[in-house]
């Protein structure tokens, strides 16, 4: 069973699902049968299960788990594979344009803040 | 019993605050957002700097009826640098901190507390006892932001728990319904809501930040009496004023009015504007998904709290608010005619 790790948020509405990876500052857009597989997988749904209830081709199915592993929006035991766009990850499947990935304010996290401590310990960045 | 961590950090601060204020302080009672709030300050030297930073509150005194014992906020507030007394020293470490500051060791369902390591402020809450603590270094070496939405992490958490949520958003009115315009930082949200101000027809209720509660009909209340605009978009607007800080991006922060900004107001509409290149202004209906996508985010990592909790009520309050695109076009008279015509309609 693939997890969606807590620091993971995610709400579906009518036409997309928006799914927020608190920890990287990176946000997604899923619409359509990329929406439909995210439902599925939030749900605890195998994913042995998901390619035949779904009417995806399990290589399609495989790059979309790909897809997500790499951007840390499910825990998995996959090793690690190249890095590649969603746009480069769901090319030439039935998925290609369902997911869209938004960088806009990864700027807002202080990953590895750079600070000091004044006279009476407290930090200062 | 033995006390949290979160409770002794909390008691070993209010001592700091009533140690602060044996060399004097002040205290004021206002409502913002609904609630009422006793502020007791202990600025020393720096009090005319600290009501400088306080007057950005869209606040109104409190009348005799407003609010009942036990409901108000006490919020102690004072600075190290202009009475001479410190925190005590902390004992976590920089990696305890969040992306937003908080710090979840001292955190439970009873007390918040973060530290803005930028600002160098420090915010604490007991939600049970309804007493907030917010110690700043110095008030003159606080960034533009802090000035523009001060004590944002208290007023967070003292809202939501009656189901109001702080999100990142300007907001506009008229006819009584007001609008949320969401969406990034230059995508013209503040310059929107700036040239509604001292406008006929419509109204300026926030920029950057405002509340919504969602108890029942949904509703936006004002923050903060203060608008960040860059320098080209102010050539625009009449009457701002001389601006007081850049903070390096571009944008000056303006003091208003708090007679130029609206009261509570329904919510009945979130518009989403996007600079276009025509000449004239036009209103679409938009995908709640794209709605949610302009407003969750950039809320989610700006503003403390249970992120996922948060999520859910802003999921809800698009669920319940219709969503439009507003295409921005060249000439300013007629996005305001447009944004009239809109609020009208609805």
């Amino acid at each position: 069973m693939t997890k969606v790790p807590s620091y993971v948020l995610h709400e579906a509405f009518d036409d997309e699902t928006v799914v927020v990876n608190m920890n990287r500052g990176h946000y997604f857009a899923f619409s359509g049968q990329s929406a439909d597989l995210w439902g599925e997988i939030v749900r605890g749904a195998s994913t042995g299960d998901l390619s035949a209830r779904l009417g995806i081709k399990p290589p399609d199915l495989d790059r979309f788990l790909s897809l997500l592993d790499q951007e840390g929006l499910v825990e998995s035991s996959r090793e690690a594979t190249e890095q590649l766009s969603p746009e480069e990850w769901l090319a030439d499947t039935v998925l290609a344009g369902s997911v869209e990935r938004f960088t806009d304010i990864e700027g807002l996290l202080l990953i590895d803040p750079i600070h000091e401590f004044d006279q009476n310990g407290w930090p200062t960045a | 019993m033995e006390l949290s961590e979160a409770e002794t950090f909390f008691e070993a601060a209010r001592l700091a605050f009533d140690h602060a204020a044996l060399f004097g302080s002040s205290q004021q009672r206002f409502m913002l957002a609904g609630e009422g709030l006793n502020l007791v300050l202990a600025a020393g030297h720096e009090a005319e700097a600290a009501n400088r930073y306080l007057s950005a509150l869209a606040a109104r005194p409190a009348a005799e009826e407003d609010g009942q014992a036990g409901e108000n906020l006490t919020l102690l507030l004072w600075s190290a640098e202009g009475t001479g007394v410190n925190l005590p020293t902390p004992d976590w470490r920089v990696s305890d901190h969040t992306i937003r500051g908080e710090l979840p060791r001292f955190s439970d369902g009873r007390f918040k507390t973060s530290y803005n390591m930028q600002s160098r402020a420090f915010s604490a809450i007991d939600l049970q006892q309804g007493l907030a603590l917010h110690c700043v270094r110095s008030f003159t070496d606080l960034p533009q932001y802090e000035w523009g939405a001060p004590l944002r992490d208290i007023i967070c958490w003292w809202l939501s728990r009656k189901s109001v949520q702080l999100v990142h958003a300007s907001a506009v009115s008229a006819f009584g319904k007001g609008a949320l315009l969401v969406g990034p930082g230059g995508s013209g949200k503040s310059t929107t809501a700036a040239q509604c101000l001292r406008h006929d027809t419509l109204s300026f209720i926030s920029d950057d930040y405002c509340a919504v509660s969602l108890r029942n009909e949904p509703r936006i209340h004002p923050l903060f009496c203060t608008s960040k605009l860059c320098v080209v978009a102010t050539q625009s607007i009449p009457g701002l004023g001389a601006g007081e800080f850049s903070d390096g991006t571009g944008k000056i922060l303006f003091r208003l009015a708090r007679a130029d900004i609206a009261d509570d107001l329904p919510l009945r509409t979130i518009l989403m504007p996007e600079i276009v290149d025509a000449e004239h202004s036009e209103i679409l209906p938009a995908g709640k998904g794209r709605a949610a996508r302009r407003l969750m985010p950039s809320t989610l990592f700006q503003l403390p709290g249970s992120a996922r909790s948060e999520m859910v009520l802003m999921g809800d309050l698009i669920r319940r608010v219709p969503a439009f695109r507003l295409r921005l076009g060249r000439d300013r008279g007629d996005l305001l005619t447009t944004l009239t015509e809109h609020l009208k309609a609805l």
